[in-house]
């Protein structure tokens, strides 16, 4: 299968801290890549990096064959890159349902221009983002909740929203950060199924950071791991199980 | 209904008020139309976009002297001037957008206070376009060559262009523009990863909000009859900001408060002349503090307060 994200050899330092070293992977599409290692490894980092949100020091990065690192971070959305983010950010003051519609609103708007006439393009546009808003919010369960102010909600709720927000631009790349945090072991489990179906019904490519090692083996077909800004090891989930650095450096201490 | 009732009730009290009113209450009413246009622009720019700025008396005295310069030396009518100082302070906006670019908070703060100084001493120095200290005189706005020497007549033109600039308003913040600049203001790392161009809004939504000030600083020349400096001060630019946050910055209902509190609030401070700078920056204060969303937000809050007051 293709590729669908490509890195090669990236490197971001803040200060000397390397929290990004000489890092390379790659993802086929349609497949589900879990991004693992311990507190500070440097994964939100490189989730960062790779949406535009932080320029790496040095390193490519290609998404379906597009070079990622000369577009400014607002293209991503059109390329079909979204994700979710571990320390949400929501448009707090905004309803759920606004929140929605902005993860697909770019992709429809009319133009400034037509926005200060009202002209009929304009009108469309935001009727069409909010029907795919409600309808992505319905898919998730959510209908209740599309016109309560997100900052009211409560905490897996918002986090629930914001992967609405990224679904709704239907993205052929999601990267999601830290999804399951806060969930218990049913809520988990139900995600990981979602994630299954997102990448073999939709074709969705999945790049998934995750500390729960239980949805981490059962939703991804490969895992890289990484401790200190360096990748470890990388292979199916049986192999990282088995992988004795992997042990040692990550996965030892999770157990304990 | 709910929102149809007032509006309506609103529009008929602007247009009928003058009927009952001498000629210096048409000038306030005037007045209170052209502060509007620039508690409108503020609304965009602080309450949708979250940017700062205090320097929109610059913008003021881009509209005024552009629009006097137009008419006075070039013979321009005055729609004509008005449509060119809009235009000409869009332009200036987009210059001090560049700054927010890539700074906030009490940076563009400083960075728009200092644009209405220069501004300001440019126009003082440059005394062969501008009269300089002595100031300009400012014929009357004209409409299709017909004169409107009474603020009566005038009152209607700068409402109808009052009108125009909240029927805008009203589309962008219904709109996916509008609601992408609401997020900007509040992720802005969330809303360039839905695909929100920042420095595009950033710079458009400066620009739209300078274009509406400088007009209404085109109409403030055209009613006072002369310009000088003076009118463009530090002092200026707060006033706004208190009437704009007084209002309240989140509706246009808040922005037409504001324009009203400020052409009617030196009648009622005369007395107090040098404490004017004061009262001002109290009144930002306790609203900021106590009624942000300013006077507009008075009746959602009091309907609020009735309802625990019945529990
Ligand atoms: N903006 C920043 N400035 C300086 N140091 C940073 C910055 N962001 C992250 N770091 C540092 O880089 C390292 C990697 O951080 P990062 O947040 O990417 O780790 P992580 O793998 O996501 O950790 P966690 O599992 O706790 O979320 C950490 O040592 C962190 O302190
Ligand atoms: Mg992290």
């Amino acid at each position: 299968m293709p590729e669908a994200l490509t890195v090669r050899r990236l490197s971001l330092a803040f200060s000397g801290l390397r929290a990004v070293d000489d890092l390379s992977f790659e993802v086929c599409e349609g497949s589900v890549c879990g991004l693992i290692g311990p507190n500070g490894a440097g994964k939100t980092t490189i989730l960062n990096c790779l949406t535009r949100i932080a320029t790496p020091d040095a390193g490519a990065v290609s998404v379906f064959g597009e070079d990622l690192l000369a577009r400014p971070v607002h293209a991503l959305a059109g390329l079909g890159v979204m994700r979710t983010f571990q320390n949400l950010e929501l448009f707090s003051e905004l309803t759920a349902l606004d929140n929605v519609a902005m993860g697909c609103a770019a992709g429809h708007r009319a133009g400034w221009a037509a926005e200060l006439l009202g002209l009929p393009a304009a009108r469309r546009a935001r009727e069409i983002a909010y029907a795919r808003a409600e309808e992505t919010l319905a898919a998730l369960g959510l209908q209740a909740v599309g016109d309560r102010v997100v900052a009211d909600l409560p905490f897996g709720t918002q986090k629930s929203v914001e992967l609405a927000r990224a679904l709704v631009a239907r993205p052929r790349l999601l990267m999601m950060d830290e999804p399951a945090a806060g969930m218990n072991t049913a809520e988990s489990a139900a995600l990981g199924r979602a994630i299954r179906d997102l990448a073999r019904e939709r074709g969705m490519t999945i790049l998934l950071v995750e500390h729960d090692m239980g949805l981490v083996m059962s939703a991804c077909d490969r895992i890289v791991v990484v401790v200190q800004g360096r990748r470890i090891a990388e292979g199916t989930p049986q192999e990282i199980r088995a992988d004795r650095q992997v042990i040692e450096a990550y996965l030892g201490q999770a157990a304990a | 209904m709910r929102t149809v009732l007032p509006a309506l009730a609103a529009v008929a009290s602007a247009l009928t008020a003058p009927l009952f009113l001498g000629p210096y209450g048409h000038y306030l009413l005037c007045m209170a139309a052209i502060y509007a246009m620039v508690a409108l622009s503020l609304g965009l720019l602080l309450g949708l976009g979250g940017q700062i700025s205090i320097g929109h008396a610059g913008f003021w005295a881009v509209g005024a002297y552009g629009s006097a310069i137009l008419v006075q030396k070039l013979a321009l009518p005055f729609l004509l001037s008005l449509l060119a100082s809009g235009l000409l302070a869009g332009l200036v906006g987009l210059l001090v957008a560049l700054p927010a670019l890539r700074v906030r908070g009490h940076y563009l703060a400083i960075a728009t206070l200092g644009f209405s100084l220069v501004i300001v001493h440019i126009l003082y120095e440059w005394d062969g376009l501008t009269g300089g200290r002595q100031g300009m005189f400012v014929s009357r706005p004209s409409l299709f060559g017909h004169e409107l020497g009474s603020d009566f007549q005038a009152y209607y033109l700068i409402l109808a262009v009052l009108a125009l600039f909240v029927w805008i308003v009203v589309n962008l913040r219904r709109s996916l523009g509008g609601l992408s600049l609401s997020a900007l203001r509040l992720s802005d790392v969330a809303a360039q990863s839905c695909g929100v161009n920042r420095a595009g809004a950033t710079l458009f939504v400066f620009a739209l909000s300078a274009a509406i000030t400088g007009v209404s600083g085109a109409f403030y020349g055209a009613i006072l009859g002369q310009l000088s400096t003076d009118s463009f001060t530090l002092v200026v630019s707060l006033s706004f900001l208190t009437m704009a946050i007084v209002g309240g910055l989140n509706s246009v209902v808040g922005a037409l408060l504001g324009g009203i509190f400020l052409a009617y609030a030196p009648e009622v401070l005369r007395a107090f002349e040098q404490w004017q700078m004061f009262i001002y920056g109290a009144l930002l204060v306790a609203f900021m503090h106590f009624l942000p969303d300013g006077l507009a937000s008075l009746p959602r809050r009091l309907a609020r307060i009735g309802r625990r007051g019945d529990a």
